[in-house]
C-alpha cells in the first residue's frame, strides 16, 4: 500500500479529498511539478550580479536536473561586465558547483544544461545594446526554438526598471498580446518603489509597455514552502478554520529577526531602512496569508484578491496614534556569539549620525468581521540574538480553570507557532497534567518539523516562482494593487519618522538584543509579551547562522 | 537499522534492510550511513529490498549524495523495484541519481574504462 502522502490529491464531486492516482497499474501518477509547454528565452538584466549567480542560475540548473525546463529553453544574460558566452558559463559553473542551493552538482547534468546559457555585454541605457539584444533573441529563436517567447527578469537596481522597460518597447521587444509572435512577460524584483507615489509612477511607466497580466513582481518569500504551507495549514484542515478568528484568537505576532548587521549593503540600507526593506513586502505578505479569507481556488486572481482585502482592511495609522502603535530602533555596538560587533553607525557606507531604523515594530488592527479588535504585532530587526522568522498565534485563555493546585495565571494560553525559518515547521503549545498524584499543569509542545516529515530538500523558492512565471501563473506574485496598498499602510509612519529624524535617540538597542525597550512596552501596554528565545519552544536554540 | 555492507574493490555496497524508508526511520538511516560517507568514498546503495520510500526517505538518500559529491565521492543506486523507481520519477529525482539495474552494473560504473550508460 502506498502512503497517501506522496500521491496527488484532488477533490471528488462531494468535495471530499480523494487519492486519484496509483503508483502501480496502467495509470502512472502525474509528477508533482509539470514541465511548462512553451519554450522561452529567459533574459536576465543584471546577469553579472550576485542574484543571478547565487539564486537564479542555481534554480534554473535544479529545474533542468528535474526535467522541468521546457524544451527549447535558453538564458540570455545582459550586463555591462565584459563577458562572453564562454566566460559567463564558466563563471556560473564555479558558482553553481559550490552553491548550497543546488540539489547536487553533477558534471553530466551541467554539461546538458550549459549550452542554454548565453551572454551579451550591454549598457542598459544604450540603444545599441537593445539592438544587439533583439538580434541575439532572433538568433536564439532559430537556435533553440524559443518561438518569440520572452521572459525578462530585472535583476538590476530598481533605478533601471523604467529605463529598461521603455527601451524594450522602443526596440520592438515586447508583445502585448500572446499569439504567433510569442508572449512577453516581465519579472521585477523588490523593492517596487519606495513610497505610494514612486510605486504608482513606476507602475504607470511599466503599464505603458506591459499589461498588468504580463508583470510578475517577485518576492521570494512567497515561494518558500513554509509560506505556501500557511494556506495549506489553514484551509486543508477542517479543525483550523472554525477557530481562526476573533472568537478564539487573542492576538497574532509576526517576527522576522536577523542576526546579521547591514554588512556590505550600507548604501542601500541608508536609503531604505527596516520598514521599506522588510515590512512592505515580506511581513505584509505573511500578514495577508494569515488573515485572508478562503479564496475560491488556488490560482490567478482569487488568492491575490483575498490578500488585497486584508491589506485594504488594515486600519490607518494616524499621527495621533503613531507613538502607541509604532516603534523604531537602531542597533549600537554589542556582541554576537561572544564577539564584539560594531553598531550600525560604524558600518561601511553608513553616516556616523544616521537616523535610519534597523528595527521596527508595528501594532496593526484589521477593520473587518473576522479580526475585529485582534491586534497583529509585526516586528523585524537586524543584529538580533537569533535568525528567526515566525508567526505566533496566541489563543484566548480558557474562561474558567478548576485545577486548584495550579493558579490560573500560571497556565499559559495555547500558542500556535508557524516557523518560516529556521527549523521549518509548526508547534502547538498545550497545557498538560504533570505525572504524579497531584493535578499540576505544565506547558508542553506538539511539534511538526518539515525536515523530519519530508526530508531536508534544499530551498526551492526561486524554482517554484520561475516555473510559475514560465507557465503564466501569477498566484504567487504581487499585484500592482497590493504593492500600492502596502505603501499606503506604511506611508504615514514613513512620513512621521522622516519628519522627526532629528529627534531619534539612536542607537537605542545593543547588537545581539531583541530591540529597543519601547518595543517590549508596545505589547506590555496590552498585557502581552513578544515570543522570544525565552518564551519559545526548545526548537529555538541559538544557532550560528551566516 | 542494520546496514549490510559489502566491499567490492574500493566500492562500498550498502544493502538497505527493510521494505520501507520513510519518516519513521530516515533519520536512523542517515545516522547509520554517515560513517561511510567519507571524502572520495564510492558508495552503491542497493535498494532491492525496498518497497516504499516517501519524501523523507528520498531526502535522506539525497543528503548522502550531496555529502559525497561535495567531497569528491559519489553514490549510485541499484536494485530499484518498479514501484520505487516510479516514486523517484514522481518527485523528479530519477535524473539526479545514477540508477542501475544490478549491483554489478553499479559497481562497474565506478570504473571509468568500462562505464556503462545508466
Amino acid at each position: 500500500m502506498v502512503s497517501n502522502e506522496t500521491m496527488p490529491i484532488l477533490s471528488n464531486a462531494r468535495g471530499t479529498p480523494t487519492v486519484t492516482a496509483q503508483v502501480e497499474g496502467p495509470k502512472r501518477p502525474k509528477p508533482f511539478l509539470l514541465r511548462p509547454e512553451d519554450a522561452c528565452a529567459f533574459v536576465i538584466f543584471g546577469a553579472s550580479g550576485d542574484l543571478t549567480s547565487r539564486k537564479l542560475i542555481p534554480a534554473l540548473y535544479n529545474l533542468a536536473c528535474q526535467e522541468l525546463l521546457p524544451p527549447g529553453f535558453a538564458v540570455l544574460g545582459v550586463a555591462s561586465s565584459p563577458m562572453n558566452d564562454a566566460s559567463f558559463r564558466e563563471h556560473m559553473c564555479q558558482r553553481v558547483k559550490h552553491s548550497p542551493e543546488v540539489l547536487v552538482f553533477r558534471q553530466k547534468l551541467w554539461d546538458e544544461f550549459v549550452p542554454a546559457l548565453h551572454y551579451i555585454m550591454a549598457d542598459f541605457a544604450d540603444a545599441a545594446g537593445y539592438q544587439q539584444l533583439g538580434q541575439r533573441l532572433r538568433e536564439m529563436d532559430q537556435e533553440h526554438g524559443t518561438n518569440g517567447n520572452r521572459l525578462f527578469y530585472l535583476a538590476t537596481s530598481p533605478s533601471f526598471y523604467a529605463m529598461i522597460a521603455k527601451n524594450l518597447a522602443q526596440h520592438g521587444l515586447v508583445s502585448r498580446r500572446s499569439g504567433a509572435a510569442g508572449w512577453t512577460r516581465l519579472i521585477v524584483e523588490k523593492p517596487f518603489g519606495r513610497d505610494v507615489e514612486s510605486a504608482r509612477r513606476l507602475d504607470e511607466m511599466i503599464h505603458t509597455v506591459f499589461d498588468e497580466e504580463q508583470v510578475y513582481r517577485i518576492d521570494h518569500y512567497l515561494g518558500k514552502e513554509t509560506v505556501q504551507n500557511i494556506l495549506a495549514f489553514r484551509f486543508a484542515n477542517s479543525i483550523i478554520e472554525p477557530i481562526w478568528n476573533r472568537h478564539y484568537i487573542d492576538h497574532v505576532q509576526i517576527t522576522a529577526a536577523e542576526t546579521l548587521g547591514v554588512e556590505h549593503r550600507g548604501k542601500y540600507y541608508e536609503e531604505a531602512g527596516c520598514l521599506r526593506d522588510m515590512f512592505q513586502n515580506h511581513l505584509f505578505q505573511l500578514l495577508a496569508l494569515v488573515a485572508m479569507e478562503p479564496p475560491v481556488r488556488h490560482y490567478g486572481q482569487s488568492v491575490r484578491d483575498r490578500k488585497a482585502d486584508v491589506l485594504r482592511a488594515v486600519m490607518p495609522v494616524s499621527a495621533q496614534t503613531l507613538a502607541e502603535v509604532a516603534v523604531r530602533g537602531q542597533y549600537g555596538p554589542g556582541e554576537r556569539q561572544g564577539q564584539p560587533v560594531p553598531g550600525y553607525r560604524q558600518e561601511p557606507d553608513v553616516a556616523p549620525d544616521s537616523s535610519t531604523e534597523t528595527f521596527a515594530a508595528l501594532k496593526l488592527l484589521l477593520d473587518n468581521w473576522r479580526w475585529a479588535n485582534v491586534p497583529f504585532y509585526l516586528r523585524s530587526g537586524k543584529r538580533m540574538p537569533q535568525k528567526l522568522t515566525l508567526i505566533a498565534i496566541e489563543f484566548k485563555r480558557v474562561p474558567h480553570l478548576f485545577f486548584a493546585e495550579t493558579p490560573q495565571d500560571q497556565i499559559e494560553p495555547n500558542v500556535l507557532t508557524i516557523r518560516i525559518q529556521p527549523d521549518e515547521g509548526i508547534a502547538l503549545q498545550l497545557g498538560a497534567k504533570l505525572p504524579g498524584p497531584e493535578l499540576y499543569l505544565r506547558q508542553m509542545q506538539m511539534n511538526f518539523s518539515y525536515g523530519e516529515a519530508f526530508g531536508e530538500f534544499p530551498a526551492t523558492a526561486y524554482e517554484t516562482l520561475l516555473l510559475d512565471a514560465m507557465q503564466g501563473d501569477p498566484t504567487l506574485f504581487n499585484r500592482s494593487e497590493a504593492v500600492e496598498l502596502s505603501w499606503q499602510i506604511l506611508e504615514p509612519v514613513l512620513e512621521a519618522w522622516q519628519a522627526t529624524r532629528a529627534g531619534t535617540s539612536f542607537p537605542n538597542y545593543a547588537a545581539g538584543t531583541w530591540g529597543p525597550a519601547r518595543a517590549d512596552a508596545l505589547l506590555a501596554r496590552d498585557g502581552r509579551a513578544w515570543k522570544n528565545a525565552t518564551t519559545l519552544p526548545r526548537f529555538y536554540v541559538t544557532e550560528a547562522d551566516t | 537499522m542494520e546496514l549490510a555492507l559489502e566491499k567490492m574493490d574500493d566500492v562500498t555496497v550498502v544493502i538497505l534492510p527493510g521494505e520501507e524508508l520513510d519518516a519513521s526511520n530516515a533519520k536512523e538511516f542517515k545516522g547509520d550511513v554517515a560513517p561511510l560517507l567519507q571524502p572520495q568514498a564510492k558508495v552503491v546503495l542497493d535498494l532491492s529490498q525496498l518497497r516504499f520510500v516517501d519524501s523523507s526517505g528520498l531526502g535522506s538518500i539525497l543528503s548522502c549524495l550531496r555529502q559525497l559529491t561535495t567531497t569528491g565521492g559519489d553514490l549510485k543506486l541499484c536494485g530499484m523495484s518498479q514501484r520505487v523507481r516510479a516514486l523517484f520519477e514522481l518527485v523528479r529525482m530519477h535524473r539526479i541519481f545514477d540508477i542501475y539495474t544490478t549491483r554489478d552494473e553499479a559497481v562497474r560504473a565506478f570504473r571509468p574504462e568500462r562505464e556503462p550508460q545508466p
